[in-house]
């Protein structure tokens, strides 16, 4: 009797199926697949499809433990700057959004005092201002004292020139 | 008739929302994890640092909605497909960018998969035959690379897929079924 061999798409269906690897449950469903299914038989008793199922298998597992050892190398060059407990970003987050309420909290209240010290300085400078009028005006009226004081008081009456000739004239 | 996804069929191995609250042992557990799929679908180290970092952030600021009827992982991967969605879409707009091309040490993993008794002709060929794996892997498109990765690498279940990338479960298998198809053609290029 003539034997047929599986199908391309029959070997993939095997490969794709696969054993479970992630729990026992997993494991106990694909043997009871296993058991039940004729490709599967087929394959344990056809040492050409058990090759050809064998080839792909073989490319699979070469190429994920080679995507893992190098994967595995760039994520610790990755995340070298972090330690064995990673800093989580979500602290750096944390940091980053407080420490941009600070910076509005400055934003908002650097402003304000900026004002308020513009406007100490303004009045400091308007009574400053004042204070120098108001010397000013005491030097002026000082000035003005005594300015005043070395004018002649009312003008002396002059002397009659006709009577200082005639006494001379005597 | 496509299948329709229930989250209650998937397996909860970790639950609660208060689980979320402990990011630190949540990026302990998962940021390996998550960092590889985006680095390995995106194959830039900056722009994966940085999308597994917003994936994490988002997944924090949305702990709420989480209603544990999927595997964390499973909702982290969904978290991290839309980032990436998100960032190929910007990326469109942003050609003139420079990328940190991720670089596969080819040599050093050939090495260390070959082992350390290996003679230099096997090392050789062992790279030669890596460098022909991961060229395969990488002409796959982009659907099909995504279900490829985690099927294959993640070793998600295919309901998990669907419930993460969005796609039902028979268009996850098949995108899974066209990206074997083209390994196997590659295999066949490549003499594999």
């Amino acid at each position: 009797m003539k034997q047929e061999h599986l199908s391309s798409w029959q070997i993939e269906e095997l490969i794709i199926a696969g054993p479970g690897q992630h729990d026992g449950t997993e494991l106990g469903r694909a043997e009871a697949h296993e058991t039940s299914n004729p490709a599967t038989r087929h394959l344990e008793a056809c040492e050409l499809c058990k090759a050809s199922a064998e080839r792909l298998q073989e490319f699979i597992h070469l190429y994920r433990e080679s995507a893992l050892i190098q994967t595995s190398a760039a994520e610790t060059k990755a995340f070298a700057h972090s330690p064995a407990a990673p800093q989580p970003f979500w602290t750096m987050w944390r940091v980053a959004t407080w420490g941009l309420a600070l910076i509005l909290l400055l934003a908002v209240f650097v402003p304000i005092f900026l004002q308020q010290q513009r406007g100490g300085r303004h009045q400091q400078q308007h009574s400053s201002k004042a204070a120098q009028i108001a010397t000013d005006n005491l030097l002026l009226q000082k000035v003005d004292e005594e300015v005043s004081y070395s004018v002649p008081q009312p003008l002396e009456s002059l002397t009659d020139p006709a009577t200082d000739g005639s006494s001379s004239n005597q | 008739m496509e299948e329709t996804l229930s989250c209650e069929d998937l397996p909860v191995t970790i639950s609660a929302p208060s689980e979320l609250d402990d990011m630190e042992h949540l990026i302990r557990v998962y940021r390996a994890r998550v960092f590889r799929y985006v680095l390995l679908s995106i194959r830039d180290n900056d722009v994966a640092e940085s999308i597994t970092q917003d994936c994490f952030l988002r997944a924090y600021r949305a702990r709420g909605s989480y209603r544990a009827e999927c595997r964390v992982s499973t909702w982290l991967i969904k978290i991290a497909t839309n980032l990436i969605r998100d960032h190929v879409r910007r990326r469109g707009f942003q050609f003139w960018k420079a990328a940190s091309v991720f670089s596969i040490d080819l040599p050093g993993i050939a090495d260390r998969l070959a082992g350390s008794q290996a003679s230099p002709e096997a090392r050789l060929v062992a790279q030669d035959k890596l460098r022909c794996v991961w060229q395969i892997v990488d002409s796959l498109s982009k659907h099909q690379k995504k279900v490829f990765l985690l099927r294959f690498i993640e070793e998600m279940e295919i309901t998990e897929i669907a419930e993460s990338t969005g796609m039902k479960i028979n268009t996850v298998k098949s995108h899974l079924h066209r990206a074997l198809s083209a390994v196997r053609a590659g295999m066949s290029k490549a003499g594999l």
